[in-house]
């Protein structure tokens, strides 16, 4: 692979990174998980289409499941009882860009009268290698660690609002001191990363979670049925 | 008006106390709250708000409830108001931070950090502390009351020991100044030595018995002295023996003490005029042991004394015993129908 | 972090993979960065054959960094790590810094392998950690090198033995969130103890050219 495809993937990734503000941890635990079927279907979002599926019952799971029985004799894809609990209850998204089919889980709860989601990346393998066991796997050319993004869910006929939280808006409070929330910042690499508890993060949105200035329309993606 | 300005500095000190601890613990509980360093305006904001329920509990608790600690039943007075205030207090803290701040600090975004065991730490943890400070507080009070009165009661009792000492019988002095004028119209050669021995009387009983010990040595010689006087106007009938034995130079004695058992026992022994009288002396000393014996004869009448006077000698000088020497001393007054015996030991 | 038990190479969840410690924080500032002439070039890894390079990096690979970065470009390398058809494996920026008696090296993520860009918004989930190394010149032309190992850390942790900024995740994976100043500071006050170091990951690399 030449270096300006390299280049153009780290401005990729380091350009939207400054405008995505994530979290360590899931907004989402296995004892607060919601499911909401609506969400369930095949959108058009931009030039995407996404099929959004209940995780059990989707290929992607099915796929895993096979591969791992065959594989490594075990009972479940999941580690752990909570993490079954979780994603059981689960929905996964896939789409496909520039050859490689993107999952993301996407698990919801209910804070108060509002539904949020929290999505988390899962796998992307080439199109053209659906098992992908060579290990020609994107993000292995580094460490990274997974996080997670949140949005608030709204249905509007056959359409969905995904308002994402204003990273910048976030941001600006946190530089302000206006702010209390458990964040990491390092300033040499431009990385940030919201590390607020699971059960933070829950009363923070329960809280705060109507107040407009938390989102804005350029991050907002307006799923359309198809 | 004095006392209203003292007071009113006093309550000054004790509101400057108040601010300054509760200072201390916002300058605590901002630096434990904060998320960064330095803190930041939400810190402070957060900071203020628990303080904002958390005082109120603790100035209830201090003011209210504290004082009801010993009342009876404690569970209804004390444990059981304190309870509900604090649940009352962490459930506000609670909706406070989950909920209204949000309407109350609309520029700022926060929720609480800890859970409700944690937040009732808090309250539990200041409620102690104040709790301690106050009763440090009340100790060092009591403590300074107590010296205080210890001071006053040390004082009352030199008082007391003063007045005591003061109420040496005048009468002997105006007698032996009889007996000096007597002497002197007759030209008695023992006037002058008699004159020195009154002045040096006179001069312990005034200057040195102001003193809280004097050497023994001169308590007995003082005792000489007025044996001596008395002997003047008992002339020679009067029979007086007296023995000291042991060494008085390195003991000392509080003055007067010895002197009203010598007074007392001339009393006793003048029958009208001084007869055939006796009194045995006897002082012998083994280290800091002293035994003082006195015997004498008994009188058929008793020296007239004015009735506000009498028995005041003996009394006076119990009352000093116990003052000066408690559980150091052993008195024993027998009076054997003829004679009179008193045995003092003392350990000085 | 592993969430889904995914058979091989399919497992994209790379942090405590063969328990090699990474941090939020890199273990260098500015001032401590070191160049070390001897690094640039490629090696071959003596165990595996493994065929990789370092070279100082430019200011052309420096564009998506910080302008803090950008101007320290002489300072620090490019490390690629190539197949055996000479198909870039792994890319990674590579800063040198002396703490205590040692060196070590901080890598850090430099880009994925694809043949398009990646999508963004897949991609903002991707939180690029520091990887730790201690590197030793054996000679003018050969280095071992050795990583530091997270479950001696979380063992440390666990154990209360040691105060050290980290976080635990839901499904109970520590994340090292310790600023510059505290790794700086474990990193000198471990550096001679062989436990704090992975075996897995250690190495010895000779010059090729």
């Amino acid at each position: 692979m030449n270096k300006k495809l390299f280049l153009a993937v780290s401005l990729t990734i380091l350009t939207f990174l400054s405008s995505c503000l994530t979290s360590l941890n899931r907004l989402v635990t296995h004892s607060t998980v919601s499911t909401d079927n609506r969400i369930m279907g095949n959108w058009q979002f931009e030039d995407l289409q996404i099929k959004i599926e209940s995780l059990p019952v989707s290929s992607f799971y099915k796929d895993l499941l096979a591969s791992v029985k065959a594989k490594e004799e075990v009972k479940s894809v999941f580690d752990s009882k909570e993490d079954s609990l979780l994603y059981s209850n689960s929905y996964v998204a896939d789409f496909v860009r520039n050859g490689y089919r993107y999952y993301m889980i996407c698990s919801l709860v209910k804070l108060g009268n509002d539904l949020f989601a929290n999505i988390e990346p899962v796998q992307a393998r080439p199109v053209n290698k659906p098992t992908d066991n060579d290990g020609d796997d994107l993000f292995s050319t580094g460490t990274y660690i997974t996080s997670n993004s949140i949005a608030k869910l709204v249905f509007k006929g056959n359409e969905i609002e995904f308002r994402f939280i204003d990273a910048e808006f976030v941001r600006e409070q946190l530089k302000k001191g206006n702010l209390a929330i458990k964040y990491e910042k390092d300033d040499l690499f431009s990385t940030d990363l919201i590390t607020a508890s699971s059960v933070d993060l829950q009363h923070f949105l329960a809280k705060y979670g109507k107040d407009q200035k938390l989102y804005n329309k350029e991050n907002t993606a307006t799923l359309k049925k198809i | 008006m004095f006392t209203g300005k003292i007071n009113r500095n006093n309550r000054n000190v004790r509101i400057m106390q108040h601010i300054l601890f509760i200072f201390l613990v916002f300058f605590i509980l901002l630096n434990t709250f904060k998320f960064n360093s330095p803190p930041a305006p939400v810190d402070y904001v957060y900071t203020t708000l628990f303080l904002a329920t958390v005082l109120p509990v603790v100035y209830l608790h201090l003011y209210w409830l504290l004082p009801k600690l010993r009342s009876k039943p404690f569970l209804v007075s004390y444990i059981i108001p304190l309870a509900l205030i604090t649940a009352a207090a962490i459930w506000v803290n609670i909706q406070l931070f989950d909920h209204w701040s949000a309407n109350l600090f609309p520029g700022f975004y926060f929720i609480s950090y800890f859970t409700w065991w944690e937040i009732s730490l808090f309250f539990i943890i200041l409620i102690l502390l104040t709790t301690l400070l106050k009763l440090s507080k009340s100790w060092f009070l009591v403590n300074q009351l107590q010296r205080e009165l210890l001071e006053k009661e040390k004082q009352r009792v030199q008082e007391e020991l003063k007045a005591l000492k003061a109420q040496v019988n005048p009468h002997f002095f105006f007698n032996t100044l009889n007996s000096i004028y007597s002497m002197s119209l007759d030209k008695d050669e023992r006037l002058p030595a008699t004159v020195l021995q009154l002045s040096e009387l006179m001069r312990y009983f005034l200057y040195q018995s102001n003193e809280d010990l004097v050497p023994l040595a001169k308590e007995i010689e003082v005792l000489k002295d007025y044996i001596a006087l008395q002997r003047i106007r008992s002339d020679e009938k009067l029979d007086i023996k007296t023995v000291i034995e042991g060494d008085a130079e390195q003991q000392k004695i509080a003055p007067l003490l010895l002197i009203p058992f010598l007074e007392n026992s001339f009393k006793h022994g003048v029958k009208g005029d001084v007869g055939a009288t006796f009194i045995d002396l006897k002082i012998s000393l083994n280290g800091n042991s002293l035994n003082f014996l006195l015997e004498n004869n008994k009188g058929t009448v008793d020296v007239v004394e004015k009735n506000d006077n009498k028995g005041l000698g003996l009394a006076n000088v119990k009352r000093r015993l116990d003052l000066l020497y408690p559980a150091r001393h052993h008195l024993i007054i027998q009076d054997q129908g003829k004679d009179f015996i008193v045995n003092l030991q003392l350990q000085l | 972090m592993k969430k889904f038990i995914f058979p091989g190479a399919l497992c994209f969840i790379l942090v405590f993979l063969n328990s090699c410690l990474t941090t939020l924080h890199p273990i260098f500032t500015e001032k401590d960065l070191v160049f070390d002439h001897r690094l640039a070039g490629s090696w071959k890894k003596t165990k595996d054959g493994l065929s990789v390079s370092y070279r100082p990096a430019t200011t052309s690979d420096l564009e998506a960094l910080s302008p803090t970065l950008q101007r320290n470009a002489g300072k620090f390398y490019m490390y690629e790590e190539k197949d055996e058809q000479g198909r870039m494996k792994k890319a990674n920026f590579a800063f040198m810094v002396k703490l205590g008696k040692y060196y070590y090296l901080d890598y850090y993520p430099a880009g994925v392998k694809q043949t398009g860009p990646v999508d963004e918004f897949f991609a903002a989930h991707y939180i690029p950690m520091h990887s730790i190394y201690r590197i030793r010149f054996t000679t003018n032309n050969s280095f071992d090198i050795q990583q530091l190992d997270a479950g001696y850390l979380e063992n440390l942790i666990r154990n209360k033995k040691i105060r050290i900024r980290h976080e635990v995740t839901e499904d109970g994976s520590y994340v090292i969130t310790a600023p510059t100043e505290e790794l700086q500071k474990y990193i000198v006050k471990y550096s001679d103890i062989p436990e704090a170091y992975s075996n897995d990951n250690s190495a010895s690399y000779n010059k090729i050219n």
